[in-house]
């Protein structure tokens, strides 16, 4: 699913109240009760430019 | 259109600043009663020290690391793929380490792949010195001088020795070391490969022969059978490390981290209980090195994400490994391994 999609699928007062959020704990309230689906190659994407210490380097160990 | 870097400046508050984003992970690791159980008091001091090891504008590689059983705290690691040129980490832990930074933010441009970081203890109220982490990967050449900025030239040839001795299958990745302690071990580890991790478990004792190969004396036949026992219940791969004293001798400290694959973080709970990885999980249960403090563990799986403008900030939580170790061939609590990180979903620029 692409971002327009996925903005496309909030609600108004999902993005009105993702602006309005200032702290750290509104943050986390906000993504407890906010479950905006992301899929799996968008989190790989993600996952895969951070992580530097697991097997994820294996393209080194196996060549 | 607008930058990653200009959509998140364009957010008239400071939510997404790297302490915040910092403050927002560590919030939800601890949430549903999680910080006490599997971090104790250390997860204060998570939130106090942690900060000082954000550089730049990106999120660094942040690992939780907890046990399964026993005492309950928390250590963590920090990692970067990059360095900004003139920065540093203003924390009292990190002291003697600015030439370091210089020296990466200076060279992983041109080798990319590698990674320097810092393994933070901090089960204890004074936190020491930090541990340093360097992956050079297959670049041996960059080993002496990142050890030599350091002031630690001679860990540099113990690392190339060890490399030298250790099987073609068991090359070594990475390293860990301790500033400033001259007798204390180089923690050396690396990645098995898919086909030695096969053998291994088609054949035990290709372990014991690699054992003797390089002189490692700290195991026993009960130490073998586990060895082989966990390596079938490997759910994707393994690392492996050593403990190696100033003058090339093992310590008496084997680990093997498993690593899990990449799972959509809503599906990691039952992964790992019912799927491929459950055999592990009861393994890890019947040695009694984890005990019903797993399933929190596994419920701080987590993936979300917060719109901004026409962006989406995503944070996530990613159970990415656990180690099991042993000490003179006795089991030790297993340790859980968390990835939190966050970022903007946008192709970056």
């Amino acid at each position: 699913m692409s971002i327009d999609e996925i903005m496309q699928g909030l609600t108004e007062e999902q993005k009105e109240a993702a602006k309005n959020l200032k702290t750290p704990e509104e943050a986390e309230a906000f993504l407890k009760s906010n479950n905006i689906k992301l899929d799996r190659e968008q989190l790989k994407a993600v996952a895969g430019g951070m992580d530097i210490w697991t097997c994820r380097c294996r393209s080194d160990v196996e060549s | 259109m607008w930058s990653h870097d200009a959509k998140i400046a364009a957010c008239n508050h400071d939510l997404f600043s790297l302490e915040n984003v910092l403050q927002t992970l560590l919030l939800m690791a601890s949430d549903d009663g999680r910080g006490q159980l599997l971090f104790g008091e250390s997860i204060n001091r998570a939130k106090r020290l942690l900060p000082d090891y954000l550089v730049g504008k990106r999120f660094p590689t942040i690992y939780l690391e907890f046990p399964l059983t026993g005492e309950s705290f928390l250590d963590a690691s920090v990692g970067y793929k990059a360095f900004p040129a003139g920065d540093g980490i203003r924390a009292p832990s990190a002291e003697g380490t600015q030439e370091m930074l210089d020296w990466f933010s200076r060279t992983a441009p041109a080798f990319p792949g590698i990674g320097c970081g810092y393994e933070l203890d901090l089960k204890h109220k004074d936190p020491a010195k930090a541990g340093i982490l360097f992956q050079p990967n297959r670049h041996r050449e960059l080993v002496l001088p990142f050890c030599r900025t350091l002031g630690e030239d001679d860990k540099a040839q113990l690392y190339l020795n060890t490399a030298d001795r250790l099987p073609a299958a068991w090359k070594p990745s990475y390293f860990g070391l301790f500033r400033g302690r001259p007798d204390a071990p180089l923690r050396i580890g690396g990645y098995l490969s898919d086909r030695e991790m096969a053998a291994c478990i088609k054949d035990p004792g290709r372990i014991l022969s690699v054992f003797d190969r390089i002189g490692f004396q700290a195991y026993h036949s009960e130490m073998l059978r586990q060895l082989s026992e966990l390596m079938a219940a490997v759910p994707d791969c393994l690392d492996f490390q050593f403990d190696v004293f100033p003058d090339g001798t093992f310590g008496d400290t084997f680990s093997l981290d498993v690593c899990f694959p990449f799972v959509q973080p809503e599906e990691m709970p039952a992964y790992l209980r019912e799927g491929e990885a459950a055999k592990l999980m009861k393994l890890l249960t019947d040695w009694k090195i984890a005990d019903t403090r797993l399933v929190p563990a596994l419920e701080m799986a987590f993936a979300g994400a917060i719109p901004v403008n026409d962006d989406l900030y995503v944070y996530f939580l990613q159970p990415s490994w656990l180690k099991v170790r042993w000490i003179q061939g006795t089991l030790q609590p297993a340790k859980f391994y968390v990835l939190i990180f966050a970022d903007s979903l946008t192709e970056k620029e």
